[in-house]
């Protein structure tokens, strides 16, 4: 009957991660007028225009990937707003993300606890403050685990053709660019999420925000602020503890 | 039921630990009346109020923490509670009242292990509510402390107060003489006039887990 805490850890992780099974936590851009010189101009799907063509989606995945493929490091602050359809007041999270190709993302919350999570190719350490607990999880003994967050290290790296095959995806806006998720029948996230919308800044080269809407009405939107690519990212900021 | 709800606590929750709070004062309370404290007491606890909070679940050398966000109404017994893990995934939904406990949403593997909902209710109403004895209450005076007991269910609950203020330090319930469950609260803070323990801990004697309740931000 008992279960380790590493369990109860990759339990939750794992449920995490199938929140996102077919999107991407942030998808930074370079490069200006993506859009355009991605080539849909014409034929994607704009709600209240057109419908789209797949293969021109498909083209917008590919090329967003391009430009994201681009870059090494990243580092960015964050704002999570927990809109829980049964409260009125949002539960807010501050922290920051670094990320450093090919494997090593670093997640820290600061406020309203503190709390790091640490994912590279042959492990996830988590700590908090207020269990003072450093958690580890060795992928070589997981190879589900580690096959989901191989997923997850293909989205940053900019391989976007398998989001079509879980999700329908169409363009909301042009400018700034919002592009909806929304998981198809098949999909398992879509016992949770009804859709996810990803906003970009108008440079079109970072992300400005993740809005996921669950089926139970919460809404979480994570809001990207002062992100830099390759900036040097400090190896300190990829320790559980050493990052908060 | 009890078994599977008794494992679940293994899974999470672990044994005895230092104390995260400050302790509560020893001061005399020898000169205080009983009475003039309780009714202090009861004026300064607030009756709707929302609170953000961080908990942690111990049970042996296994820990589990989580954001719990909480809506309290002391009158009508009833409560909301919400509880995200640090990434923002919610792990339980729960509401309740007199009429009982609705699980709203409950993570899928905390559910396989028994009637979570039942166990956050019941953990939610021991720390929450029934905060002040009875006028028909026994009290038994100590140096640093006024215990007051009364009747409750089957058993005995025994209100501890003690402190500089003289706020509820304590609250113990006993079955056969048996400690069956224990809340103390610490660090108590203020707010428009009401008061709200800044740390809390829970330990469930029967079961062999425990909470410790961080309060972060206070919504009343």
């Amino acid at each position: 009957m008992k279960i380790k805490a590493k369990k109860v850890t990759l339990i939750l992780l794992l449920f995490f991660l199938f929140l996102y099974p077919g999107t991407p936590l942030f998808q930074p851009l370079q490069g200006e007028g993506f859009l355009a010189r991605a080539g849909i101009k014409e034929g994607i799907e704009v709600r209240g225009e057109k419908k789209s063509e797949v293969s021109d989606i498909s083209g917008l995945l590919r090329r967003l990937g391009e430009k994201i493929s681009a870059f090494k490091s990243l580092k960015t602050d964050f704002i999570q707003e927990k809109e829980l359809a049964i409260f009125k007041n949002k539960i807010i999270l501050k922290g920051r993300i670094y990320l450093q190709k090919p494997d090593r993302l670093a997640w820290h919350v600061d406020k309203p606890v503190k709390y790091s999570v640490v994912i590279t190719d042959k492990s996830i350490r988590q700590w908090d403050e207020d269990t003072n607990q450093v958690q580890e999880i060795v992928l070589a003994k997981n190879p589900v685990l580690k096959n989901m967050l191989n997923q997850l290290t293909v989205w940053f790296s900019g391989n976007y053709s398998p989001l079509l095959e879980d999700n329908n995806v169409q363009v909301l806006q042009k400018s700034p660019l919002i592009i909806e998720f929304t998981p198809k029948e098949t999909n398992i996230a879509k016992k949770v999420i009804k859709n996810i919308t990803i906003t970009f800044r108008e440079d079109e080269k970072y992300l400005k925000q993740i809005r996921i809407r669950e089926n139970s009405m919460d809404v979480t939107t994570i809001i990207f602020l002062n992100t830099e690519l390759n900036a040097p990212v400090n190896s300190s900021s990829f320790e559980v503890k050493g990052g908060v | 039921m009890k078994q599977f709800v008794s494992g679940f606590f293994i899974v999470f929750i672990a044994g005895c630990s230092s104390i995260p709070f400050q302790e509560t004062a020893r001061v005399s309370l020898e000169s205080a009346d009983p009475q003039i404290i309780l009714e202090r007491f009861r004026n300064n606890s607030p009756e709707n109020f929302r609170l953000l909070t961080t908990v942690v679940f111990e049970y042996n050398l296994d820990k589990l923490s989580g954001i719990g966000y909480v809506d309290i109404n002391t009158r009508e017994k009833a409560f909301t509670v919400v509880c995200i893990n640090a990434m923002g995934v919610k792990l339980f939904e729960v509401s309740g009242g007199k009429d009982g406990t609705v699980s709203h949403f409950t993570l899928e593997e905390l559910n396989k292990k028994g009637d979570f909902a039942a166990v956050i209710g019941e953990d939610i109403k021991r720390i929450y509510f029934d905060s002040v004895p009875s006028s028909g209450a026994t009290i038994n005076r100590k140096k640093f402390k006024i215990i007051f007991n009364q009747p409750y269910g089957p058993g005995i609950m025994e209100y501890v107060f003690a402190g500089t203020d003289g706020n509820m330090a304590e609250k113990k319930y006993y079955e056969d003489n048996i400690l069956i469950w224990q809340v103390s609260f610490y660090e108590y803070r203020q707010k428009d006039g009401k008061i709200y323990p800044g740390g809390i801990i829970l330990n469930n004697y029967k079961y062999g887990y425990s909470l410790t309740v961080r309060l972060k931000e206070i919504q009343a």
